[in-house]
């Protein structure tokens, strides 16, 4: 029955120090890959999280609608819609969440807005023309 | 090992009566998520605009996801629970949620109008939802035969039941127009609302449809410019010396709509408060015009005071105006503005307490009656209004067969 079990075995006989290594080494890849997937998403959250940011108002809405921002950072706003646009702090139409998020008049298709946020907390925000647009500035220390 | 039998029977029994109970009440999961979220949102946030930025996540979130009717079983949870959330904007909140339905349902789904099944609920808060999904409809395509098809969509589907949801559909297409104008509004025109309201209106006319429909499309024109005065936009004020100036400066047939729309906003200068209504309606010279003005503010002190239970207070200034057609007026206003700015799907109820007060009297209690019966297939089917007409009093009753003409 044993030797019958070391030959059904895929890790049997000669071949154990071979698929030891091959797993191993599969470990090790794993790592590896696990390891680059972790910088890469660290990489990722440390550009989000940088100073300034650009967000255009396109057909499917604020690319990107949400991401987060170092206090003090800034954010320009453009569109590549050939119609005007006006990104504001919510709620629409008052935009009283943060009153100075808010150009306070429609900027023209080839027009930019910039705002430096200053304020920390997750700030909702939308197309003033079109309250559908919608997105999320998080605003972190 | 004796003790792991009736354990584990103890936990079979608990697990079945909560199997039941969840069975019992529907969609338990979700009212649980939603009291969760609305608590949290309460704890974190001071100010009641934040507030209810953060409480709207939750009815807009499940919208997103494709459900309207969960999404407004949320709204109507916050309102009845949040009297901050009722009383600061239930008509604009539920526009939001048509703003929403409009982007994240209909478009983000590729959906056609005809895809979308609207439930009785969206009539909630005097039909905001439509007012914002049927704007945005039209703001971007804003063609006149496209809105009639859109509109008359809508009526010959669902006016069995939501009965005003034409001329709802004729009002928001104004929004729409207005909107579609605010898209390349060349700059020589801020702050000129006369010249802003001038195209969007020159639209309304040219729809192919009745003058009721048309007057219903110019009223959304002018709710649009009452917004922006109110929020400064586009180089508009709102001048509070002369606040229905602007009307008397717009062509003869658009003055009504003018002054329909401006009249919901001067609450500044009324302070909930009917009598200096009256007072104020006073400086208008048209009868028509004044009664109608009137109403409006009367009307709109509801939305505050419907959610607050503060409404005997402004009835009990109604019975102190002298003029008998304005106290009428301030009555049936009342009721008006209890049903538009009330309880969603249970609108009704703080009317009929309304009617029921004691210090009115008899010409007043009727009128109130009489208000609510017409209103009743505004927001619900036939078979729910007739069950709410058998609510009134007997002698009161009378007024019930008008919910079936």
């Amino acid at each position: 029955m044993a030797a019958g079990v070391l030959v059904a075995s895929p890790v049997s006989g000669a071949n154990m120090l071979g698929y030891t290594t091959r797993m191993r080494r599969t470990v090790i890849a794993i790592v590896a890959i696990a390891s680059l997937g972790v910088f890469a998403v660290a990489a990722e959250n440390k550009k989000i999280t940088a100073d300034s940011a650009r967000v255009v108002l396109t057909d499917q809405g604020f690319e990107p609608s949400e991401f987060s921002i170092q206090r003090g950072g800034t954010v320009t706003f453009s569109t590549d819609r050939d119609v005007s646009f006006w990104p504001a702090s919510n709620l629409h139409p008052d935009h009283g969440i943060y009153p100075d998020f808010d150009p306070k008049r429609p900027l023209d298709p080839n027009e930019t807005w910039t705002f430096t946020f200053d304020r920390p907390g997750d700030w909702a925000y939308h197309d003033h023309l079109r309250s559908y647009f919608t997105g999320v500035v998080h605003v972190v220390d | 090992m004796s003790w792991t039998k009736p354990v584990f029977i103890s936990a079979l029994v608990l697990a079945i009566a909560a199997g039941m109970f969840a069975l019992s009440v529907p969609h338990l999961a979700e009212r649980i998520a939603t009291i969760l979220h609305a608590e949290a949102c309460d704890a974190a946030h001071e100010g009641v605009q934040a507030k209810v930025d953060c409480w709207l996540e939750r009815p807009l979130g499940i919208v997103n996801a494709g459900s309207l009717t969960a999404g407004f079983r949320a709204f109507t949870y916050l309102y009845e629970t949040y009297p901050a959330f009722a009383s600061t904007g239930c008509h604009r909140y539920a526009h939001k949620v048509g703003d929403a339905a409009y982007y994240n349902l209909m478009l983000a789904h590729g959906l056609s109008l005809e895809d979308i099944d609207f439930p009785q609920s969206t009539t909630a808060c005097g039909y905001g939802f439509f007012h914002g999904f049927v704007e945005h409809l039209v703001q971007n395509d804003p063609d006149q035969r496209t809105v009639v098809a859109h509109c008359e969509y809508l009526r010959s589907t669902y006016a069995g039941t939501m009965r005003d949801i034409g001329t709802i559909c004729y009002h928001a297409s104004g929004h729409g127009f207005m909107q579609a104008q605010a898209d390349a509004l060349p700059e020589g025109m801020h702050g000129n609302p006369r010249l802003m309201v001038r195209r969007p209106l020159e639209e309304c006319e040219a729809l192919p449809t009745n003058e009721r429909e048309i007057e219903d499309c110019r009223e959304g024109v002018f709710n649009v410019l009452v917004d922006w005065m109110e929020t400064g936009d586009f180089g508009l004020t709102f001048d509070l010396k002369d606040p229905l100036g602007v009307c008397a400066h717009v062509e003869k047939q658009w003055e009504y709509a003018c002054y329909y729309e401006l009249g919901q906003n001067l609450g500044k200068i009324t302070e909930g408060s009917p009598l200096k209504a009256a007072q104020f309606s006073m400086s208008i010279r048209d009868a028509e015009l004044r009664t109608m003005t009137f109403g409006v503010m009367v009307a709109g002190m509801m939305q505050s005071a419907a959610a607050l239970d503060e409404y005997t207070t402004v009835l009990d200034e109604c019975v102190h105006i002298d003029d008998q057609a304005l106290y009428e007026t301030c009555v049936v206003s009342s009721a008006n503005g209890m049903m538009e700015h009330g309880v969603p799907g249970s609108e009704y109820e703080k009317v009929l307490e309304l009617c029921a007060v004691g210090f009115l009297d008899e010409r007043g209690r009727s009128v109130c009656y009489g208000a609510l019966a017409s209103r009743l297939t505004r927001f619900y089917p036939q078979e729910k209004a007739e069950q709410i007409c058998a609510e009134f009093p007997a002698s009161y009753r009378e007024a019930c067969p008008s919910i079936r003409s």
